[in-house]
Order: structure tokens, then sequence, then C-alpha cells
């Protein structure tokens, strides 16, 4: 009876740590074009997009494993990456990959590697995610 | 007798632990009140450093900045929103999640609109303030967030990612 209880609570805890994370969004590609759809102004998204890009570069970098290297942390540098994004993002199969991830994707195409270690690393990262159930 | 005799050792002894804990207690007293008056100084010099320029990071002057896009008060709450989401994830698949807590993430919005509308706080980084945003939910003392807050932007600055 005990053995039986003790099964039912670790298969339902199974079940539900599952469900959550199947439930997780990432922000991906859906919801940068989000913002190309959206009324503002070209300047106003470009600005968000910035932010965006901040935030995920910031958050890699004070967690101890920066996504991209940018010597002398510039914005700049970052505003470069706008349009590397929207390019791969226009592709409907890229929109499922997270941004954080993008942002490396990014910084690949833009120090030219070639296409099948970009594909690779693509790969890799949906496996990872699929393999820890935070992808359906 | 040995009984006796092994009891009084023992009561020394505790006596001698007591004894030394207390002076050890007084003594880090007295240091952590010298240093909080210290960083209090450094924090005010910090912060009240010479006209401020917009830094490269995402910081209180980007939070605020977006109240003066054209766009609704929902669609700003929505992005400042969206700015944390993305700093969790990130943090989290760097394999050191920022936030330890588990309050909605409107909470953490509503704390940081609060945080931000104090100039001195708007050089900390967004990552920094939703740490920050956390140990306060996370019912840490006022005390123990200003020295974080210190500690940061000290080691901001003397990597010159803050000026």
């Amino acid at each position: 009876m005990k053995k039986a209880l003790i099964l039912i609570c670790i298969a339902a805890f199974t079940l539900y740590s599952q469900t959550s994370y199947a439930q997780y969004n990432f922000f991906n590609g859906n919801d940068w074009i989000k913002i190309n759809d959206s009324n503002m102004s070209v300047a106003d998204k470009k600005r968000i997009k910035t932010m965006l890009l901040k935030s995920v570069y910031e958050a890699s970098f004070f967690s101890g494993n920066p996504m991209i290297e940018i010597p002398n942390y510039d914005e700049i540098k970052l505003k470069e990456y706008i349009e590397i994004i929207d390019n791969f993002f226009s592709k409907p199969e890229n929109k499922i990959i997270p941004l954080h991830f993008t942002l490396k994707i990014a910084d690949m195409i833009k120090n030219g590697e070639d296409n099948d270690a970009i594909a690779r690393y693509r790969l890799v990262v949906l496996t990872k995610l699929k393999q820890k159930g935070l992808l359906k | 007798m040995k009984a006796i005799l092994l009891n009084k050792k023992k009561i020394y002894l505790a006596v001698a632990l007591l004894s030394s804990a207390l002076l050890l207690l007084m003594f880090s007293a007295t240091r952590t009140k010298h240093s909080s008056n210290s960083k209090d100084d450094k924090l005010y010099a910090l912060t009240q450093d010479s006209k401020y320029q917009e830094t490269s990071l995402c910081d209180g002057f980007d939070w605020n900045n977006l109240s003066t896009f054209e766009i609704g008060n929902n669609e700003e709450q929505f992005l400042k929103s969206t700015l944390l989401k993305i700093a969790i994830e990130s943090s989290a698949l760097s394999a050191k999640p920022v936030i330890e807590g588990n309050a909605a993430i409107m909470q953490y919005v509503a704390y940081l609109n609060k945080f931000y509308q104090d100039p001195t706080n708007s050089k900390i980084p967004l990552f920094f303030a939703l740490k920050i945003a956390d140990m306060a939910k996370n019912k840490s003392a006022p005390r123990e967030i200003e020295i974080y807050k210190l500690a940061v932007l000290q080691k901001l600055k003397s990597i010159g990612l803050v000026k």
C-alpha cells in the first residue's frame, strides 16, 4: 500500500513537471516578429530590439557565460545584430529558436562562419531543449 | 571525584567558548558599523557622480525611456515584463538563474517601476535590479539590499561598465 502510494506520488510529480516544462514559452522568433507588426515607429522598434538584445547579452554576461564576445562592451555593436536576427527569424523554421541562442547564431553569421557550423549549432540547441522537455 | 573534575573541565570549556564568541560578536559588530558608514559614503559618491551619460547597459534609463514611446500603458508594462522574461530566461539558460523566488513577473515589474523612479538607482543594470527585486520579494533586509547595490556599482565601475 505504502509502495503504491509512493509510486503514485512520483508518477504525479513527473507528469506535473513534464506538463509545466511543455507549457513554457521562450521569447523566440514569433515574439520578435510581433515587434515588426506593431504600430510603433521604426526608430522605436529598433530601440526596443536593442534593449531586448542588451537584456540577453547582459544576463548571459553577468551569469558568467556570455553568448557573444564584445570587447569593451558596446551597445552599437549589438545594434548590428538586429538586421541579421530579422533575417534569421523571417524563415519560419527558425522562429522556434529562443532569442538567447539566436544572438549566438547571429554572431556566427556576422563572423562569416560556414552554414554547416551554424546549422549544427542550431540542431544542437533544438535537440538539447527538446531533451530537457523545454521545447515540444 | 573524576566525574566532578570532568564536569568542571566541561564548564570551563563552555565558559571559554562563550566568552570568545561574545568577544568575536562585539568585534564584528564594531567592524560592520564602521564599514557600513564608509559604504554609505561610497554609495553616495557613486550615485552622485557628475552628470550621468546614458550607458550601453540595459538599466533604469532604458526602463524609464519606455514611457516616452508612443505606446499605451498596457503595452509599456508588457514590454517591461518581456525584458525581465528575457533576462530570466538567459540567466537560466546560462545555468545561473537570476531569481530564486516564484512571484508573478508583473510583481517584479511593479517593484522595478518604483525602484527606477529613484534616480540613484538608474545606473543599476536590469539584471541586478531584478536580483534586488527578488531579494526584496524574499524579504531580505533593506540593509542587505543596500550593501548588495553598492557592491554591484563598485564592481561595475571598477571594470568600466558604469562610469
